[in-house]
């Protein structure tokens, strides 16, 4: 009885040290290697001819499987690119600022009586303070 | 470690790992001869009190963190496991490690939702190599034991699986049985 209450503590304890971080750093690991698994069942491709493809030992296929394994960037483009799979969605990053409102400031701006209107403009348009932030930059210049 | 005689009837009594299975995979591990720890239970406490062993227990927490992610999030895919192209029809295989390659821990892995979590060994070379590798033979034909006795038992209904409320599977009956 003495072993199991002892055991119930470890565990425990290792649970209460499981971070936020390390969770999602596990999760991310898992998921690109059930994404990879995925792709491969659905070529039809056998781990051999994987590793064949990619021109690297079975054992490194094994390791990407593992869902343990860390990635490199350049590692991950490989496998995007010959799997036709999106593992990076670096897609959802978008610009700060949008080129599409260029022409509405040089349409409006000289409309404008004084900087601070068109600060107010800006800050109306966009619908963020981050515009103002940036012109109240330029107009402290 | 846990030592057995080879040979002889032993007792085993499945145990759940209530820590690890706190969603949709179920872990189980076994004990021997009315001990109340389980193998995976003695390998997790292999040498944790001992200061030079820091790594070890780093590592073995890893293992502990890895199956509780399983069990959180992903379940236990097959490729998780070595061997899994093809998956053996026994369902034994042991768990694949990348941060720590050396240590082969067996386990019996019947789909995404249960598995038991057996013994095992960290591999090492040269000094006492012999001695692991008997250990860890001993180990796989404990859990080919294991798997054949529960084949039979699932077969004649005296065990069976089902499925839990967190959507891991359970083993219900009579889970004490000898090899």
């Amino acid at each position: 009885m003495k072993n199991k209450k002892s055991n119930n503590e470890l565990s425990k304890s290792i649970l209460a040290n499981f971070s936020h971080k390390e969770k999602k750093k596990i999760i991310t690991k898992m998921e690109i290697s059930i994404r990879i698994e995925e792709a491969r069942n659905n070529r039809g491709w056998t781990k051999l001819e994987l590793a064949d493809r990619f021109g690297k030992k079975p054992s490194v296929i094994t390791k990407w499987l593992s869902g343990s394994h860390n990635f490199t960037i350049d590692t991950l483009v490989e496998i995007e690119d010959l799997l036709k799979i999106k593992i990076l969605p670096l897609e959802e990053m978008k610009p700060e600022i949008n080129a599409q409102y260029t022409g509405v400031i040089e349409e409006q701006t000289s409309d404008l009586d004084t900087m601070s209107d068109f600060c107010n403009m800006m800050a109306a348009t966009t619908g963020t303070l981050l515009y103002r932030k940036q012109v109240d930059k330029v107009v402290s210049k | 470690m846990y030592i057995w005689n080879i040979g002889l009837s032993m007792q085993i009594e499945l145990k759940k790992l209530y820590e690890l299975s706190i969603g949709i995979t179920s872990f189980y591990s076994y004990a021997c001869d009315d001990s109340e720890v389980t193998v995976y239970m003695n390998l997790l406490n292999t040498y944790a009190g001992l200061s030079k062993y820091r790594e070890y227990k780093i590592k073995m927490e890893a293992v502990h963190k890895q199956f509780m992610s399983m069990s959180i999030f992903k379940g236990a895919r097959d490729h998780f496991f070595e061997p899994h192209d093809p998956l053996p029809e026994n369902g034994v295989c042991y768990l694949n490690l990348r941060h720590w390659p050396d240590l082969r821990l067996y386990c019996i892995r019947y789909n995404d939702n249960l598995v038991i979590v057996g013994g095992g060994d960290v591999i090492i070379h040269g000094e006492g190599a012999s001695e692991v590798k008997l250990s860890l033979s001993r180990e796989e034909k404990m859990m080919k034991q294991i798997a054949e006795v529960l084949k039979e038992k699932i077969n004649e209904t005296e065990i069976s699986v089902i499925l839990n409320q967190m959507g891991g599977m359970d083993f219900v009956g009579d889970l004490k049985f000898e090899i």
